[in-house]
């Protein structure tokens, strides 16, 4: 782990916060014997982060009652003994959730092998997705559209293999003679003109849009 | 999370949340990203913002390499 880390921590004058371990371990052990201020403090803690993984995995559909059983199932092992490692909760909290998801896939695969519907497509996230979404997916499929038309064919190349044949950087890079930071320019420029290009289109739009 | 512990945690880079968005984070380093992005808003954001972009440049590449 990574680059960059929040100035705060230099300027702060404030005194150390909690180890992370220290803590995991008092809320475990505060689950265990039945304390709400640990149970509470886990879910102030992971809600945020449990709702996106699932959402991100799955889509929207049914998010509260499956961050709920994520919780039920999280809970309900640590309250057995199952964590063995209670400082690594993070790492045990991911684990759980992750085999949620593969559950949910699996039973989404089971269910239509069952129906023996070969018209069915096995996309298991977000079956039915919204129009706001849908519409906001195409503008910024657009505005990818414009930056992409509007490159040197050389970086449009590099892209297209990048995000759509899912070539490696250093295969890229091989390939077309270039050099990593020459690959990583070229991406940090389109992403930039993204940016850009899509400000302007959503501000014509919103000026588009006729008065309520 | 208290905004102290949150100030603490050190955070991913573009690269390896575009990597993530892509699913191409080597699997240990994807371990980690997903364990931090249980408690890091920022990285949640950054993540949501390259699942967006790589998923807009798919279909875009796509469609430039149709002709269309």
């Amino acid at each position: 782990m990574i680059a960059v880390q929040d100035p705060a921590v230099e300027l702060s004058s404030a005194p150390e916060p909690e180890p992370a371990g220290h803590r995991w371990t008092r809320v475990v052990k505060g689950i265990q014997t039945g304390d709400p201020a640990a149970m509470a403090e886990m879910y102030e803690v992971f809600t945020t982060g449990i709702r996106f993984y699932l959402c991100r995995q799955l889509g929207p559909q049914d998010l509260d009652d499956r961050v709920h059983e994520a919780f039920l199932t999280i809970t309900q092992s640590i309250r057995r003994g199952d964590i063995r490692e209670p400082e690594r909760l993070m790492g045990y909290v991911r684990t759980v959730v992750r085999r949620l998801v593969a559950t949910q896939i699996e039973a989404v695969v089971l269910q239509r092998q069952r129906q023996l519907d070969p018209s069915l497509s096995l996309a298991v996230r977000d079956s039915n997705p919204n129009p706001e979404r849908l519409a906001l997916e195409r503008e910024r499929s657009k505005v990818a559209f414009r930056v992409l038309r509007s490159l040197p064919s050389r970086d449009r190349e590099v892209l297209v293999r990048f995000y759509l044949k899912e070539q490696s950087p250093a295969q890229i890079c091989r390939d077309l003679g270039l050099t990593a930071t020459q690959f990583r320019v070229t991406k940090s420029r389109a992403k930039l003109r993204f940016g850009k290009i899509g400000r302007a289109h959503m501000a014509f739009c919103r000026g588009a849009q006729p008065e309520a | 999370m208290r905004v102290k512990e949150v100030a603490a945690l050190r955070h991913y880079g573009t690269e390896d949340c575009e990597h993530y968005a892509l699913g191409i984070l080597p699997k240990r380093k994807m371990e980690r990203l997903e364990e931090h992005l249980l408690i890091c808003e920022r990285c949640r954001n950054r993540v949501a913002e390259y699942d967006q972009y790589v998923a807009a440049m798919r279909r875009a590449a796509l469609k430039v390499r149709k002709g269309k």
